[in-house]
């Protein structure tokens, strides 16, 4: 089965007097070139869901597949990249914005000439002028800059997908529709699939096609997400649809 | 306003600059004005970097020792005059009738004093008597909607959850009975589902007690149906200030509108990309002229980059709903009278 | 409606997103600097200097009182104590910088790479750092030095073993704190190997808490060095060096004082300096 597939996975952290079940059991599937919604509040195991599936957090029980292919560090593209929710501290204070897009060439022995300009491409593709940017460093960015750096620096490594954070959640109105937009816009073009974790209802809804809500580690419900948004069929999912502000 | 004749807060064309010890200063607020009547709620927008959290701080006379800070204008609350006092004087001016609610309940709570010693604080001079002051403590837990008050009141704060912390903050918040209740985006750190529980509190509360009180968020749909009134800062300056529903339905300033546009939504969904503003927010070290918006403003001219707006009556709309904006003046000029006020959002 | 130029996205950075404090430099800094640069200047000097002369024997001008001759006077020998601080003011360089070096190199590696990597490494460093904390420092010092004999090289090795476990410790827990930011988690996923995430990602981080131990280090490394010529196993006679200086005016301190006073005085003026720069460079540098 082509696609990342998450079959039955269990996250456990141990705690003082026992142990969490973070994620209980959880499967999903992001279709290649889809963009899948993962929604839920604190403590609802989405974010150690996310960590799960790039390897950043052991998993107990379950399987996570990549193409039929166990999810293995990043060897070349094709992998998965992820992006982080707080932008400023995802990237290295120390180093130049250039040469964190290009890490994953670096890391790849590219030639510095040529990661240096698909790097320069790269940030030109995110929004951010590679002669106003390029050597900038991450403490002279603003948040939405940083996202995009971080962006920029996931997608050069050509990942099948794309795991998003909560990216957008501590940006402002004005910042966050840019992100989003572009976070839409890059993806459609590499080709890229998106889990794209949120606590924000209505930018999942503009931005993904599938939508999974997650409840104390759990799918409470899946599907599409206008059909799940406009007919919930879990009480919970009501719950949450309903208490969203709007004008 | 005609509801409100006797403004408890009035902050009239207050400017703010701050300065740090590296010598870097900064134009934060310009030229600002706000009122707020007595049990009026009025909503403070903005996005970060319009001076929003300043203009609360200021009020309060609240600002780190290590900020420098130069003030023009006035501020005076409930006919004293605050502006010019020290802030030791600033503070004992306003006593208890102006008490704050903050974004993180967890970090302006103290970890290691239980959280029903740290209500009675702001008290503890008037209850005499253990026995009076425990029957203070339960009534304000009970008010904020706690079940359990025994236990929570021995809590600590690490042993309550976001919304209880959030409770216990309002709770310590109307210990010294306000006047005016300054709330700093008291529901961002909190999900969705208690976001409104809290919300529905302080209205419930607001309107028990006869509360004013001041929302300080970035969210424009979280005002929608609560407060009273609706002011717009960007950059320092005042966009657009008018009655709520006047705001949301005819917003006469394009950034307003841009705030607004920017949202995707939940109900009613729009096709990728979403509308939005280019540029970044004006750098407030350096001078500016004309509109701070008129940079990223599409409908700005030569006019909106030179010369500064004045606020002027919106067209069309309630008496009291005012914008900063050049094509407002322009609308204005073709002399449409004012209708009479279209009512307040809550009877 | 005529559409005005955009400005494109973002042409500056917001001034508040500043992260690096840039303080002017204070007079107190600048005495300090211009001190610790005279000195290290005059101590080198000294090698190559012939007028500086620190075993030269006069005595015509035995126990001097500080003149324009001699401006910090001289002692017993005729020997002029300027001329010898400066000398001596050359060894406690030499083993404070060894030490720092051996300090940074191999403690804050092992911290690092302990910390880094966690686990059984973790615990193997933690081993060795207990083992070292567990030596006892001065009888060991004299020992391995009557034994081996005074010198530069052994003294500043022998005070700089003593450094590794205070730096390891800054080091590792300056690595854990930013092993789990999601900067070095992003290398990790990039595909960089433990030693690359090492080198880019934790070393810059961990830099500036190790720096600013380094001149905490250097003070004691000097402090140490005086202490031990003092007791006698530092340089020996008639090599001169600041602990030594101290100790030999002992005798004379009712009647030429100024031959422990001056060097003491340098030495503390030297101290003094080391640690206002030090905690100057911290502040300064640290990240919000």
């Amino acid at each position: 089965m082509s696609g990342l597939v998450v079959t039955d996975l269990h996250v456990r952290y141990r705690v003082p007097g026992g142990v969490l079940d973070a994620v209980g059991g959880v499967s999903l599937a992001v279709r290649p070139g889809s963009a899948v919604g993962l929604v839920g509040e604190s403590g609802s195991g989405k974010s150690s869901l996310a960590r799960a599936i790039v390897g950043l957090t052991p998993i107990f029980s379950g399987s996570i597949l990549l193409d039929g292919q166990p999810v293995a560090p990043r060897r070349g593209p094709g992998g998965v990249q992820m992006v982080f929710q707080d932008p400023i501290g995802s990237l290295n204070p120390s180093r130049q914005v250039i040469d964190i897009v290009a890490e994953s060439l670096t890391i790849d022995g590219v030639r510095r000439a040529t990661r240096r300009e698909r790097a320069a491409e790269m940030l030109t593709e995110v929004g951010l002028p590679p002669n106003l940017f390029a050597t900038r460093r991450p403490g002279q960015l603003s948040g939405g800059q940083a996202q995009r750096v971080a962006i920029a620096r996931a997608l050069l490594a050509e990942p099948a997908v794309l795991v998003a954070d909560e990216p957008v959640s501590g940006v402002d109105v004005s910042v966050q529709a840019g992100l989003v937009n572009l976070l839409h816009r890059t993806t459609s073009k590499s080709g890229a699939a998106m889990l794209f974790v949120s606590h924000d209802l209505a930018i999942v809804r503009a931005l993904c096609d599938d939508i999974v809500v997650l409840k104390n580690g759990q799918v409470r419900e899946a599907g599409r997400t206008n059909a799940v948004i406009d007919d919930p069929q879990d009480s919970y999912t009501r719950e949450l649809i309903e208490a969203v502000p709007e004008i | 306003m005609t509801h409100h004749n006797h403004p408890l807060l009035s902050v009239r064309g207050l400017s703010v600059g701050l300065s740090d010890v590296d010598g870097r200063s900064a134009h934060v607020l310009e030229d600002v004005d706000l009122t707020v009547a007595a049990s009026e709620s009025v909503g403070l927008v903005g996005e970060s970097g319009s001076g929003k959290s300043v203009l609360a701080r200021t009020v309060l006379g609240l600002h780190p020792r290590t900020t420098h800070i130069t003030a023009q204008g006035g501020i005076s609350f409930a006919g004293n005059e605050l502006l010019g006092l020290t802030p030791r004087a600033h503070r004992q001016t306003l006593g208890t009738d102006v008490s704050m609610i903050f974004q993180d309940p967890s970090s302006s709570l103290n970890p290691v004093v239980r959280v029903g010693a740290q209500i009675l604080e702001a008290t503890h001079r008037r209850q005499s008597s253990a026995h009076q002051r425990r029957a203070l403590l339960t009534g304000l837990l009970e008010s904020v909607g706690l079940t359990d008050v025994e236990r929570i009141a021995r809590a600590y704060p690490s042993e309550l959850s976001g919304g209880q912390r959030q409770r216990v903050g309002i709770a310590a918040a109307l210990a010294g009975a306000p006047r005016l209740l300054m709330a700093d985006e008291p529901t961002t750190a909190l999900d969705v589902s208690v976001q409104r529980t809290i919300l529905d509190l302080l209205d419930q509360l607001r309107h028990e007690r006869s509360l004013a009180m001041i929302h300080v968020t970035h969210d424009l749909a979280l005002l929608s149906g609560r407060s009273d009134r609706i002011i717009v800062l960007y950059a320092g300056r005042v966009m657009e200030d008018g009655p709520t529903p006047q705001v949301l339905t005819q917003p006469a300033h394009p950034y307003t509108r841009a705030l607004m546009e920017m949202r995707p939504r939940l109900r009613r969904p729009q096709p990728l990309p979403l509308p939005q503003i280019r540029g970044d927010l004006p750098r407030l070290d350096q001078p500016r002229t004309g509109c701070p918006f008129a940079p990223r403003c599409a409908l700005a001219d030569t006019r909106c980059h030179s010369e500064r707006p004045p606020t002027t009556p919106v067209p069309e709309s309630t008496l009291g709903h005012v914008a900063a904006c050049w094509r407002t003046v322009e609308a204005a000029a073709l002399a449409v009278p004012l209708r009479e006020p279209a009512g307040r959002s809550h009877p | 409606m005529a559409a005005v130029e955009q400005t494109p996205a973002a042409t500056a950075p917001h001034a508040a997103t500043q992260t690096y404090n840039r303080r002017r430099v204070g007079g107190l800094d600048l005495l300090c600097l211009t001190y610790l640069v005279c000195l290290a200047t005059g101590c080198l000097l000294s090698l190559v200097l012939p007028q500086i002369d620190a075993y030269g024997q006069d005595f015509t001008a035995v126990l001097q009182p500080p003149s324009p001759e001699h401006w910090f006077g001289t002692d017993s020998n005729g020997r002029d104590i300027f001329d010898r601080t400066l000398k001596g003011g050359l060894s406690s360089i030499v083993v404070a910088l060894l030490t720092v070096t051996i300090g940074i190199v191999v403690g804050g590696g092992l911290g690092v790479v302990g910390g880094y990597l966690g686990g059984v490494a973790d615990v193997v460093v933690g081993t060795l750092l207990e083992l070292l904390l567990s030596l006892p420092g001065l009888i060991l010092v004299m020992v391995v030095i009557t034994l081996l004999g005074p010198g530069y090289w052994t003294i500043g090795t022998l005070i700089g073993i003593f450094m590794i476990a205070p730096f390891a410790r800054i080091a590792r827990s300056a690595t854990l704190a930013v092993r789990d930011r999601s900067f070095v988690q992003a290398s990790r996923l990039l595909g960089a190997g433990p030693a690359r995430a090492i080198v880019t990602e934790v070393i810059p981080s961990v830099l500036p808490a190790v720096g600013a131990y380094a001149f905490t280090a250097v003070t004691a490394a000097v402090v140490a060095e005086g202490s031990l010529s003092f007791l006698g196993f530092g340089l020996q006679p008639p090599e001169p060096s600041w602990g030594g200086l101290i100790s030999e005016g002992r005798t004379h301190l009712g009647t030429a004082p100024w031959i422990t006073l001056a060097p003491s005085m340098v030495l503390c003026a030297t101290i003094l300096s080391v640690n206002l720069l030090g905690q100057r460079l911290s502040t300064t540098t640290r990240q919000p």
